[in-house]
């Protein structure tokens, strides 16, 4: 009883103990670090620039920064870098980071790194960092420092090494000296995103009239982080189980402390008889259920505490948000109190008050179990029409079905928690179908990005002539919006060029056709671009503006590719022509060929350092069955707090069952007594009880089974909606439900095992003088 | 007769040799049966009278393996019950013996026919095909064959503990014993059963009643009166 009270609150206190401490974290941290309502990228900006935009109307404050990609080295392995540099480090206001170790700003020679990157530098402070950003040979510099910054989603899960530098040290890298990114955060109306639009064109407006090209606009969800979709989607789930999870226990404590004190009547009824109030007996049983709830509370809410702390620190974490010295509020702990002890004094109080009001006599005679009434319901009548079954699998049958409330709830908590496991498991099957969808279609297993476009015959001619190159392509790709009627644009998106012809990708067409050949101005786009822009539909005429210059286009399919980014697909010369860069590419793909000595990283790394000796330099290398895997990791994670929920739920069911089971044998236990008068051994009375509870349990599945179904069509919907903004396609996981018949059972006969061992030992002497 | 060389299957004697029964309870250990020596014969029908708390149905449940005697032995034909663990004693009791209960003891969730069958799965003597048809002729032969497929709480007092009859006679067991069959039952049914009991002593099997009614006694072939946990010598018939 104590553990079932426990149990609820210790899950669903935990679960809400983490939302708390995460929206606190989240939400105050976030929006702590000032994030730019807008960043426009140019050419270059100057003092006098960023002078003239921080006066604009409506600007509370406007600084410059530059982004550089390249590569450092971190274990003895290259890693993929990004380096921020902040126009001035020391008044830096837009994007503020806390820093935890070390220096900030970072002095000449130095590197600050994210603290998310850590794990991916084996080297300490003050250690060598040796940089690449591809061109050149590398460069020394230490790590100096480490900071928090909460608006970059963490590290080890991009696998990107995020650091910090100054324009000095980036002068010595090699690295372009101007500024080319305009952040700028609004005086006023902060949390409107139009008026963040307004705003960056305002800003841009300026840029332009400065004789600055403005190649990209990007003006995000004001207050909300990069991952925020993630993280609704994380708490949607959390809370709506944890309470069901809460709610299911009090029923389930509900239900039983009402049993065990319906066996009190008799009781209550003697105490009535010699003299007892009314209020004295309710005092004596609700003070009891009380205590119980008490000693439920003491060990279940500071559980709760630490695995809510603990479990949103994990979350925290992978938002790169740090929980400490965020307090878990006291009104929650309050409500996790009131709960506890409010369960089973509202159970106690059913009985309690039927028995007051009972006459003595009444009372006294009351056994508290058989009203009569059993063979006149619906279950009762479809059972006594089974034939062909011995009577004692007749009687673990009948049985489950006699007390038809305590059963429903068990039977309704076990059946929950497999309709989300179902749904869980489908949910992580459609998932894989998208990683499926996305990446089965590709042709090659390395992606390459220089860090400067390259001549795409050069770097064609140069991965040809590598041995683990069995074929290779140069793309190029291009940062685009669609021209509305008015002139305005829309939101960029990114033109991947391919070479006529290319083999190394196979979409299938959602609507229409993929790029042939000879097309000059086709455009194929992805279904999520088409959900962002509905006017890239298949067969319009369309216009691109990239880096300022306009190009009509043609819309002939549609594809689905990555759910998580709008992309359009066109001749890699088109493209070209459109951004003023012909012959050129800035990423290449390649089917690498993996020799028995060289194991597929190295053959990347060969690659690499080949390219890097033509002077074609590398900014990063990712293998497509690396950044698969990430990616579903990164999706799966929903899936496993699902699957959490689902065995917190299970949990309580099948806690629900063993009390169930062990109510079962007190209350049968005269009748354990007469079925030993009447020649049953051990191994009859231990049957007749495991299959009792077997019975309930594999109901359960049955009826877990259709209500998977809606609850898959939820999660997926949801999950879809919120990741990709559009409902997954579900692709059941094949399995799952004879997964979920095996898992019950056994969970099942686990719960109902010490009862029916307990209902072996009771002796027949016993039993039949038991009262 | 020898009461050791009688097989167990048929015609078993109980024998009682100086078997005392001590319980601990809260006030001390409490003496329900000291020195009880009694041999029931093959189909006689024995009535075992006294007080409340005489130890009459201590008595009766020891001679049914349903409790162990804290001394002295028990035997039901060549069967040591003092030496059998609890499973074995179910198994043995079974076969051997039919328990009427005072306050019948039907199973509420099986009907009547399906009461009577379940000693029958339990031990296993009878082919699965043949417990229905036994089932049902027991119950007529109890007299009440009609009722035969309903629940326990639709029958009257009278026509439960005919069922419990039924039943305890469901693996024609040698012995039946009986624990104030009438103490629920009108003075009219009360008779009835008493006369389904005297039948089946005279068919040949021995049973063994408890009862504090002398008139109910009196049905019996003999009398053992018990007082005070001792059976009171020279008051058997």
């Amino acid at each position: 009883m104590v553990a079932a009270i426990g149990l609820g609150i210790t899950g669903s206190g935990s679960v809400l103990n983490t939302w708390a401490l995460l929206r606190q974290a989240t939400s105050e941290g976030y929006l702590a670090t000032n994030p730019p309502a807008a960043t426009l990228s140019t050419d270059s900006i100057d003092d006098a620039l960023l002078e003239r935009v921080g006066r604009m109307a409506g600007i509370e404050r406007a600084e410059a920064r530059r982004t550089v990609r390249g590569r450092v080295r971190a274990g003895g392995e290259w890693a993929a870098l990004v380096l921020f540099v902040p126009g001035d480090p020391e008044r830096m206001e837009i994007g503020r980071v806390t820093p935890e170790a070390g220096d900030w700003p970072p002095p000449t020679g130095g590197l600050t790194i994210e603290q998310s990157s850590l794990s991916l530098v084996p080297e300490a402070l003050g250690e060598e960092a040796r940089v690449t950003l591809g061109t050149g040979e590398p460069m020394s510099v230490r790590w100096s420092g480490v900071v928090r910054d909460p608006g970059l989603a963490p590290g080890w899960m991009e696998q990107i090494v995020y650091a910090y530098a100054t324009r000095e040290t980036l002068a010595a890298l090699g690295g372009p000296p101007e500024l080319n990114e305009l952040r700028i955060t609004a005086a006023t109306d902060r949390m409107s995103r139009d008026h963040a639009r307004r705003l960056a064109a305002d800003a841009r407006a300026i840029l332009e009239e400065e004789g600055r090209p403005v190649y990209e606009v990007v003006v995000p969800e004001p207050g909300r982080h990069i991952h925020a979709a993630q993280m609704d989607s994380l708490f949607y789930t959390q809370v709506t189980f944890g309470l069901l999870a809460l709610a299911l226990s009090g029923l389930l404590v509900f239900n039983l402390i009402t049993a065990l004190m319906a066996g009190q009547v008799r009781q209550i009824g003697m105490m009535k008889a010699v003299g007892a109030r009314p209020d004295q007996v309710a005092g004596l049983y609700l003070g009891l259920a009380l205590l119980l709830g008490l000693l439920a509370a003491a060990p279940s809410l500071p559980l709760a505490a630490v695995i809510g702390r603990a479990y949103a620190g994990f979350a925290a974490g992978l938002l790169n948000f740090d929980v400490a010295g965020y307090p878990i509020p006291r009104s929650l702990l309050l409500l996790q109190l009131t709960l506890a002890v409010l369960i089973p004094v509202v159970a106690a109080a059913v009985p309690v008050v039927r028995g007051s009001r009972m006459t003595v006599a009444r009372a006294i005679r009351d056994y508290g179990i058989e009203d009569g009434s059993h063979g006149r319901g619906l279950t009762d009548r479809l059972l006594a029409r089974a034939v062909g079954v011995s009577r004692p699998v007749l009687l673990s049958l009948r049985n489950a079905f006699r007390r038809r409330s305590r059963m429903a709830i068990t039977l309704v908590t076990l059946a929950l928690g497999g309709a989300v496991l179902l749904g869980a498991l489908n949910l992580r099957s459609s998932i894989r179908g998208v990683v499926a969808s996305t990446f089965d279609p590709l042709r090659y297993d390395l992606a390459i990005r220089f860090a400067e476009r390259q001549p795409a015959a050069a770097i064609e001619s140069a991965l040809a002539a590598l041995p683990h190159v069995r074929r290779a392509e140069a793309w190029t790709s291009a940062q685009a919006a669609s021209v509305a009627g008015d002139g305005g644009t829309g939101e960029p998106f990114t033109v991947i060029g391919l070479p006529p012809g290319s083999a190394m990708v196979s979409y299938a067409a959602l609507v229409g056709r993929w790029l042939h050949a000879g097309d000059s101005s086709a455009l194929v786009v992805n279904d999520r671009l088409l959900r962002l822009d509905p006017n890239l539909a298949l067969g319009r005429r369309v216009t691109l503006e990239v880096r300022g210059s306009r190009r009509e286009w043609l819309v002939v399919g549609v594809v689905s590719s990555s759910p998580m980014a709008p992309l359009a697909y066109a001749g890699r010369d088109a493209v070209n022509a459109m951004a003023g860069r012909p012959g050129s590419a800035d990423r290449a793909v390649a089917v690498t060929v993996s020799a028995s000595e060289a194991s597929p990283g190295e053959v990347q790394r060969h690659l690499e350092q080949a390219l890097e000796k033509a002077g074609l330099g590398v900014a990063e290398g990712q293998s497509v069955a690396v950044t698969r895997r990430a990616l579903e990791e990164h999706f799966l994670m929903v899936c496993d707090l699902l699957l959490a929920m689902a065995g917190l739920i299970v949990a309580v069911g099948a806690l629900g069952l063993a009390t169930t089971m062990s109510l079962a044998v007190m209350e049968r236990t005269r009748e354990i007594g007469v079925m030993r008068a009447i020649g049953a051994a051990n191994g009859a009375i231990y049957s007749i009880f495991l299959m009792e509870g077997l019975t309930i349990g594999l109901l359960s599945w049955a009826l877990a089974v259709p209500i998977s179904i809606p609850m898959t069509r939820v999660v997926t919907a949801g999950f879809g909606t919120i990741m990709f903004e559009a409902p997954l396609v579900l692709v059941p996981a094949g399995g799952a439900v004879v997964g979920w018949f095996v898992l019950v059972a056994v969970v099942s006969a686990l719960a109902t095992l010490h009862p029916a061992r307990t209902a072996t030992t009771i002796t027949t002497a016993d039993a039949l003088a038991y009262d | 007769m020898s009461a050791t060389t009688d097989p167990d299957t048929s015609r078993p004697h109980i024998v009682l040799r100086n078997v005392g029964k001590v319980y601990d309870s809260g006030g001390g250990p409490c003496h329900a049966l000291r020195g009880v020596d009694l041999t029931i014969a093959p189909g006689e029908f024995v009535a075992v009278v006294g007080e409340s708390g005489s130890g009459k149905s201590t008595l009766l449940n020891l001679i049914a393996g349903i409790d162990r005697p804290t001394e002295g032995e028990i035997l039901v034909g060549a069967t040591a019950l003092h030496t059998l663990a609890e499973g074995p004693l179910s198994t043995w009791r079974g076969r051997t013996v039919g328990v009427v209960f005072q306050f019948f003891q039907l199973l509420p969730t099986l009907t009547a026919v399906e009461n009577v069958m379940l000693p029958m799965d339990f031990c296993g003597i009878w082919p699965a095909r043949e417990r229905v048809a036994r089932a049902r002729g027991l119950l007529e032969r109890a007299g009440v064959a009609d009722q035969a497929d309903k629940l326990p709480d639709t029958l009257s007092g009278g026509q439960r503990q005919r069922v419990a009859i039924a039943r305890a006679l469901a693996n024609d067991p040698p012995i039946v014993v009986a624990d104030e069959p009438t103490g629920n039952l009108d003075s009219r049914t009360g008779r009835a059963m008493l006369d389904l009991f005297a039948g089946l002593s005279d068919s040949g099997k021995t049973v063994v009643m408890v009862t504090h009614a002398q008139a109910a006694a009196n049905h019996a072939s003999r009398g053992v009166t018990i007082h005070d946990g001792k059976i009171v010598p020279g008051a058997a018939r």
